[in-house]
């Protein structure tokens, strides 16, 4: 036989992400590739392989995701518009990195090379601007220019002993559902909770990733969900394997993660790439 | 001047799409300024600070979104607002194309829906275009394969299942093809006639095919097989299917073969078909051993040009010496516009920068430069040695090809998203040791829309760059199109020549003219 055409049809649940949690939910937003479903404090999303695993992603293949309305998980299976799959927890999804020693001088090594590699391959509208002026030409409209400056003032305060005044401005602002001001603060989440894993190990940033979190949080779900998550180091695959390489691995493996990364479109994974690279390079200051 | 708003609550957009919208809407008629923004506290302070904040957005949520716009005069409110929600509710409506309206939810589907379909072209990510490919095959249908990454094991099981069957199997990678008149995918709008081609390239395809009909000649089938048809892992199936299928084609009197070099096993192949069929052949295999072809009869080319000018003295019924003639005259037109330009040029300018957006124009570009000059640099060199260490600046005499993967995560193909290319462009302006800058300019269905738009506007700003140091360089461009083109060449040529640029009839009539001007300066 030349296809496999008895499975051909077959629906699945691939990965199940580390924070799902259970109850009804209702639907939040739709998008090609995503379905997003909240309880009306957190949000779930039910996404393609292409997307991929994340704390709170339920992977599926075979299914037409922005077909899916309804959404209930209990304690032994995930039914999704109302066909039951069960809880197999072989397939969750381990958000959290497992932290090795480092070495510094490649880790030095390598945040030069992502810094190099982000800029060649970020969106041109994404706040790599932040990194390289030359792209402050792409910021063409009234609010363009005043959305550009209030980054640059927000992130120059953050990182010059200003942090709470520069995280309000940075927070929320940006075009889309998840703001690239709040792609950005996650970015430079995950950097401290990396931080605190790798040099300092007495949860020296915990209490200041939370204070970010408290001031960042608004009333957009996606955002807090993101950010809560970030914040504790649950973060989705793509990030995840993408902190890895710049850690541990080689600038070709940082180059495919990256790729990764931006391959999703839009401009939010070089926004949180930017915040990641900034906050680490500063902090790096304190910690190196 | 007037400002409007209006809200939109549950309406969710990714960045880039509000982006696009708002670019837009600024472009319509009247409009001042525009943005569409989440209704978030902080981005109403941005829209304040730009002036662009209205009282009715006082209590909107951060999920709500917002659109203002910046009117020249009150009249024209309601007019340009109509067009805002117009883009977005396209934008949406794209977004959600299979949830709003009707459409087959499977290749079965479509089959039962419209009677009498026999091709589908499948354009899914790769890991399920192989069943999806053998699907539409099951169900009888010839198909076009869009999609790459598709294993080669895939890819033979599906040519040996198409060919059992009698079907045609183009891809994966396939973008070119012209079935019955119909461009498909990446495709120009070409004369129908008597001229075949089976293409394992698809800008090779479109170059030849619109140089074909340019001439007066016209094309009865242009069968797309991807690249990777002709290397030995596939062993050329589609392709030797290909030409078969066009030997029994009585629409067909000539055939053309475009490729890069195939593997020696398939090139073999290839010859012992060609020898059976009586229909004129004519190949260009780029780079390849014309030997081969030459011995079992066919017709070998050198170039995309000289393939298809041969073709076409054919199916008009002339001597095909006829267009070597013509092609010699050609030749010293050139040489006397490159000692023109040469004379422009300033000492200690003498490298050629060439940015593709077409793979096989970059291939054929360097071979023709190989001739002349010696091997280029490029992120796809002919000789590895010549390897860019870093495809993202040139060095000594670079050609690029930007539609490699390095050049296009996360960005459109160069033939649609020229951003890449212009920034490439004032790069190497500024660069006081180039002299010349060479282009491609792909049009047809699938690539850029506006192309004089936005080239024309990066050329003007490389001019005054030069102006301002006091050099001048060449900047001269092929343009792979038809004036029935939705783009229409001549107007496109017209703007380019019109911002200074040298646009010539075919790429290897422009990577011939950038030779000369590199070999004048060089000797003197």
């Amino acid at each position: 036989m030349i296809v496999d055409v008895k499975n051909y049809n077959k629906t699945e649940i691939v990965s199940i992400g580390d924070r799902i949690f259970q109850g009804k939910f209702f639907l939040h937003s739709k998008f090609k590739r995503v379905t997003n479903f909240s309880n009306g404090n957190s949000v779930l999303s039910i996404v393609t392989e292409e997307i991929g695993k994340g704390p709170v992603n339920i992977v599926v293949e075979g299914m037409d995701v922005a077909n899916i309305n309804d959404l209930y998980i209990s304690k032994n299976f995930i039914s999704i518009n109302y066909k039951k799959y069960p809880f197999d927890k072989r397939k969750l999804f381990n958000s959290q990195i497992k932290f090795k020693k480092i070495n510094t001088n490649r880790l030095k090594k390598n945040l030069i090379y992502f810094e190099k590699t982000l800029l060649d391959l970020s969106h041109p509208k994404s706040i790599a601007f932040l990194i390289n002026s030359d792209r402050k030409k792409y910021f063409i409209t009234a609010f363009e220019r005043n959305f550009l400056e209030r980054i640059k003032e927000g992130v120059y305060n953050i990182f010059n002993n200003n942090l709470i005044y520069g995280i309000k401005k940075v927070k929320g602002v940006g075009f889309g559902l998840t703001p690239s001001g709040d792609d950005f603060i996650s970015g430079l989440i995950i950097a401290l909770y990396v931080f605190d894993n790798i040099y300092c190990n007495n949860t020296k940033y915990e209490k200041l990733r939370k204070l970010i979190y408290k001031i960042t949080k608004g009333e957009n779900l996606l955002s807090n969900s993101f950010l809560s998550l970030s914040k504790d180091g649950f973060m989705p695959e793509r990030i995840k394997k993408l902190i890895i390489s710049i850690l541990y691995e080689s600038e070709k493996e940082i180059f495919n993660q990256i790729k990764n990364l931006l391959l999703i479109g839009e401009t939010s994974g070089s926004d949180l790439g930017v915040g990641f690279l900034l906050t680490i390079k500063n902090g790096g200051i304190l910690c190196f | 001047m007037f400002l409007k708003g209006i809200i939109k609550s549950g309406e969710y957009f990714d960045s880039i799409t509000l982006m696009l919208i708002t670019k837009s809407i600024t472009e319509t008629e009247g409009v001042l300024e525009a943005a569409v923004v989440m209704g978030t506290k902080e981005n109403k302070e941005i829209l304040k600070h730009s002036e662009m904040l209205i009282p009715e957005f006082k209590n909107v949520k951060d999920t709500d979104l917002l659109i203002v716009v910046k009117i020249d005069h009150k009249k024209n409110t309601d007019k340009i607002i109509k067009v805002a929600e117009k883009l977005l509710k396209e934008s949406k409506h794209k977004k959600e194309e299979n949830i709003d309206e009707y459409s087959a939810r499977s290749i079965e589907g479509a089959v039962k829906q419209i009677p009498g379909i026999n091709m589908a072209i499948i354009s899914v990510a790769g890991k399920y275009a192989g069943d999806e490919a053998m699907k539409a095959l099951k169900n009888g249908l010839n198909v076009m394969l869009f999609s790459d990454n598709v294993s080669l094991k895939k890819e033979v099981e599906l040519k040996k299942y198409a060919k059992e069957k009698g079907l045609l199997m183009m891809g994966p990678d396939c973008g070119t093809a012209i079935i019955n008149g119909a461009p498909l995918c990446f495709a120009n709008v070409i004369k129908k006639g008597d001229i075949g081609i089976v293409a394992a390239s698809g800008t090779g395809l479109q170059e030849v095919s619109c140089i074909i009909s340019k001439e007066g000649g016209g094309i009865s089938q242009a069968i797309g097989t991807g690249g990777r048809d002709v290397k030995k892992g596939v062993g050329g199936i589609m392709f030797i299917e290909g030409i078969k299928a066009l030997a029994e084609d009585k629409e067909t009197k000539i055939i053309v073969l475009v490729s890069k070099p195939p593997h020696k096993e398939v090139l073999k192949k290839i010859a012992d078909i060609i020898v059976k069929i009586n229909k004129p052949i004519v190949a260009i295999l780029l780079g390849g051993n014309s030997e081969a072809i030459k011995n079992a009869g066919g017709i070998p080319a050198k170039t995309l040009e000289e393939a298809a000018l041969t073709a076409v003295s054919i199916s008009k019924g002339k001597n095909i010496d006829e267009y070597k003639q013509a092609l010699k005259e050609n030749e010293k037109e050139i040489e006397n516009l490159a000692k023109e330009e040469a004379k422009k040029i300033k000492k200690g300018q003498k490298y050629i920068r060439g940015l593709f957006s077409g793979g096989t124009l970059c291939d054929e570009s360097q071979l023709l430069f190989k001739e002349v000059i010696g091997d280029v640099y490029s992120n796809a060199p002919l000789n590895p040695d010549f390897r860019l260490k870093d495809v993202w600046k040139s060095y000594k005499h670079t050609i690029v090809d930007l539609g490699e993967d390095e050049f296009t995560v996360g960005r459109p193909h160069p033939m649609i998203d020229f951003s890449l290319r212009n920034k490439r462009i004032l790069e190497e302006a500024k660069d006081p040791e180039v002299a010349v800058i060479l282009l491609d300019l792909v049009l047809g269905y699938g690539s850029n829309k506006n192309p004089d738009k936005e080239l024309v506007p990066i050329i003007k700003k490389a001019y005054d760059v030069l102006e301002k140091e006091g050099r001048y360089l060449s900047i001269i461009c092929s343009i792979t199109g038809t004036d029935k083109d939705p783009q229409n060449k001549k107007k496109i040529e017209k703007e380019l020549k019109k911002a200074g640029v040298i646009v010539m009839k075919s790429n290897a009539a422009a990577s011939k003219l950038s030779n000369n001007i590199i070999k004048i300066i060089g000797e003197e």
